[in-house]
């Protein structure tokens, strides 16, 4: 008997070591890509820091370190929230629901949002208070939140430079998009975890909502007077935008619409956790090609010139031409890849989940060519190596 | 390693993972009643196994005197003891780590368990892809049932316990280590000897406390399913026993089916050429509940170990 409960203790202890072993799960990466703004890449980082990088030589300008408390539902720093620029700060919207400022030169601390904190933070909703879909400056001088509480906030900018809350629309779950605003009607159009793509005016009055019966994360694209989403019922839809009836739906993929679609010249690129790209005619939704790229794209493409430019989940950058499909170049970065690209001029900028920040230069033949790679590790606490660190492709 | 990981996914962590969601859609998306039920599914399951665990716990109980009598009768030699101790557990039919084979079925179960809430209750945003990978997407209402909602009662089924509210934090770890303590407590067996005694005594109340202790690591609906799973484990432990009344008559059908009480046994003493009887006293109450038939073939095999009379006989079970 004391054989088998020796027996017995060493198996439990061996599965709660399995278990316990298991802990980097609760870790999230973030997905926040990166801002280009004149000569300055911002990157909010997987450790919870906002980092300003010289765009042509990738060296490190500034660092706000410790932005955050780990306070939110997730036990992660990482940030999800793309930087915006406003009135020459940078900010950036936090795991635990806060709307921070920086200088955007010296990156030093100058404004925090307590009011969205102490609001966000009490909320009980079922993804919590993280704020995962971008935070968009509108008209000059006011922004729009959206939150995992399923809140969209809108704050005007006073003349103390401080923000003040105008209104808020909550959706019945998580907004996990971006808003967007039509530029003609002044609608702000997001999607919803709770299956319902909803426009409200400035105001945060409903105009309209479409439910679609399913979750959407990938963030809506306008043009002229209709709107364009995948959700994760598989369906792609186009919807009018004054009315909010649909045009037409694309139901023929075999996976999610994860990632935004983009759109140019008539033609909607959206990209498929199935591993294909689906290159839809925006008129009436039928197929012109699907892409296979093998595996699930996550992150939002791009398209520069004739290419269209797009990484895998897995971390494979790939090139290829936008009508023909035809492959031009790739780049195996090796590491998981959630961040949409950032498009400057003909560059692009990439967070990869190792815990860096790529700069590519796409070549007239589509070929990537890496501008730089950096690990932006911190130096402390920190098992990576920067030395070891390999950019890879 | 890729392989391994893929029919791990493929038989236990995919099967799961749906089941869970089909659950939850059938059950008013309460992912706390999905949680609940698969664990009653998953214990009716093992049921057998435990029934047979139980078994052969008691049968290891049963014949430890016997092992004892052989370790002191052949101190000296070690080989000797190993021989004439794996004859009785052939005698008896005991596998000496049958008693393992439920808990190492459990384990697999349980981790991937504890993998399929990882993955269908996302702990953070990207997360949520991963449970693409795992779903039958071909099933519409799964896709349309995502994002699951891990709310029930009090609980944030996927968040950690140690980082959710004060309440959770201390009644889940306290849930835990008491459930524990009563599986630990209605599945002990009795005591040979003094340092058995310890080290039973040791496992009542360390293993609780470990696993009270680690539940703050857990999400909390992993430690719904130890909580839930625990309560059931104890429940069919105290029918099997007969401890509490049953009506499947599940005690008798485990005494039915029990190896061969223990009776007084000789042992031939070759070297002497004379015959040392040892006595052996019933352990428990349950010893005494032996069918008559398994002692009769019992009398019958051959062996170095005769048995003089069998005692009692199945007056519990009339």
């Amino acid at each position: 008997m004391i054989l088998f409960n020796k027996l017995l203790f060493t198996c439990l202890f061996i599965s709660i070591f399995l278990i316990s072993c298991t802990g980097n799960r609760f870790q999230g990466s973030g997905w926040a890509s990166p801002l280009v703004d004149n000569d300055q890449v911002f990157i909010a980082t997987i450790d919870g820091e906002l980092i300003s990088i010289d765009l042509g030589s990738g060296k490190e300008k500034w660092r706000a370190t410790s932005l955050d408390d780990q306070n939110g539902k997730y036990n992660s720093k990482a940030i999800y929230s793309k930087p915006f620029v406003f009135d020459e700060k940078v900010f950036i919207g936090t795991p635990a629901g806060r709307v921070l400022g920086f200088n955007r030169l010296s990156g030093l601390d100058e404004v925090s949002l307590q009011d969205i904190e102490e609001k966000i933070l009490m909320s009980e909703e079922s993804f919590g208070p993280i704020i995962v879909g971008n935070i968009i400056p509108i008209n000059k001088n006011k922004i729009i939140v959206p939150s995992s509480n399923g809140e969209i906030s809108i704050f005007s900018y006073n003349e103390s430079e401080m923000f003040e809350p105008t209104c808020n629309f909550k959706a019945k779950d998580a907004i996990w998009t971006t808003p967007v605003i039509d530029p003609n009607s002044n609608q702000i159009i997001f999607g919803s975890m709770d299956g319902n793509l909803y426009s409200v005016d400035e105001e945060c009055k409903l105009n309209w909502q479409y439910n679609t019966e399913s979750s959407i994360v990938g963030t809506p694209i306008l043009d002229k007077d209709e709107v364009y989403f995948g959700t994760l019922n598989r369906t792609f839809y186009s919807l009018n935008i004054s009315t909010g009836e649909l045009i037409w739906k694309f139901d023929n993929a075999k996976g999610w619409f994860w990632a935004s679609p983009i759109m140019d010249s008539n033609i909607i690129y959206a990209p498929n956790l199935d591993g294909s790209i689906y290159a839809l005619r925006k008129n009436n939704g039928q197929i012109m090609w699907t892409y296979d790229a093998k595996h699930p794209i996550v992150s939002s493409p791009v398209v520069i010139d004739d290419f269209l430019i797009f990484v895998t989940k897995n971390g494979e950058l790939q090139v290829i031409h936008k009508e023909s499909k035809r492959k031009l170049g790739n780049c195996d970065i090796d590491h998981k890849i959630y961040s949409a690209i950032e498009n400057y001029e003909d560059m692009i900028f990439i967070q990869v989940s190792d815990g860096s920040v790529r700069g590519y230069k796409i070549k007239k033949n589509g070929n990537p060519d890496e501008l730089w790679a950096k690990p932006f590790f911190t130096p402390e606490d920190d098992d990576r190596n920067n030395e070891d660190w390999d950019p890879s492709c | 390693m890729e392989i391994f990981a893929d029919i791990w996914n493929l038989v236990f962590i995919r099967p799961m993972v749906n089941s869970l969601i089909i659950l939850y859609i059938f059950l008013g998306s309460s992912f706390g009643l999905s949680i609940i039920s698969f664990t009653v599914f998953i214990r009716l399951i093992m049921f057998p196994l435990s029934m047979r665990q139980t078994k052969q716990m008691k049968a290891m109980s049963l014949i430890q005197p016997k092992i004892k009598a052989i370790q002191e009768k052949y101190k000296d030699d070690r080989q000797r003891i190993s021989k004439e101790t794996m004859s009785i557990y052939k005698q008896q039919g005991i596998n000496p780590v049958g008693c393992l084979g439920p808990l190492i079925i459990q384990m697999p179960i349980f981790i991937g368990l504890y993998q399929a809430l990882y993955i269908t209750l996302p702990s953070s945003p990207e997360n949520l892809t991963q449970l693409y990978d795992s779903i039958y997407g071909f099933i519409p209402i799964i896709n349309q049932a995502i994002p699951i909602d891990g709310k029930f009662l009090w609980l944030n089924l996927e968040t950690i316990v140690g980082s959710s509210d004060l309440y959770t934090k201390i009644s889940l770890p306290i849930l835990v280590a008491a459930s524990t303590f009563l599986m630990q407590k209605t599945t002990a067996t009795p005591a040979m000897d003094d340092r058995q005694k310890s080290t039973n005594r040791m496992m009542l109340w360390f293993m609780p406390l470990l696993l009270g202790y680690f539940t703050l690591s857990f999400p909390s609906g992993l430690a719904l399913y130890w909580l839930i799973s625990n309560v059931i484990g104890t429940i069919i432990q105290l029918l099997i026993t007969g401890k509490i009344q049953n009506p499947f008559n599940l005690n008798s059908n485990l005494n039915s089916n029990l190896i061969d009480e223990v009776p007084d046994l000789i042992i031939e003493n070759e070297n002497e050429n004379k015959n040392t009887t040892i006595q052996v006293k019933d352990q428990d109450e349950s010893s005494r509940n032996v069918s008559k038939n398994n002692r009769r073939s019992n009398r019958h095999r051959s062996g170095r170990i005769k048995r003089k009379q069998g005692r009692g006989g199945n007056q519990s079970n009339k």
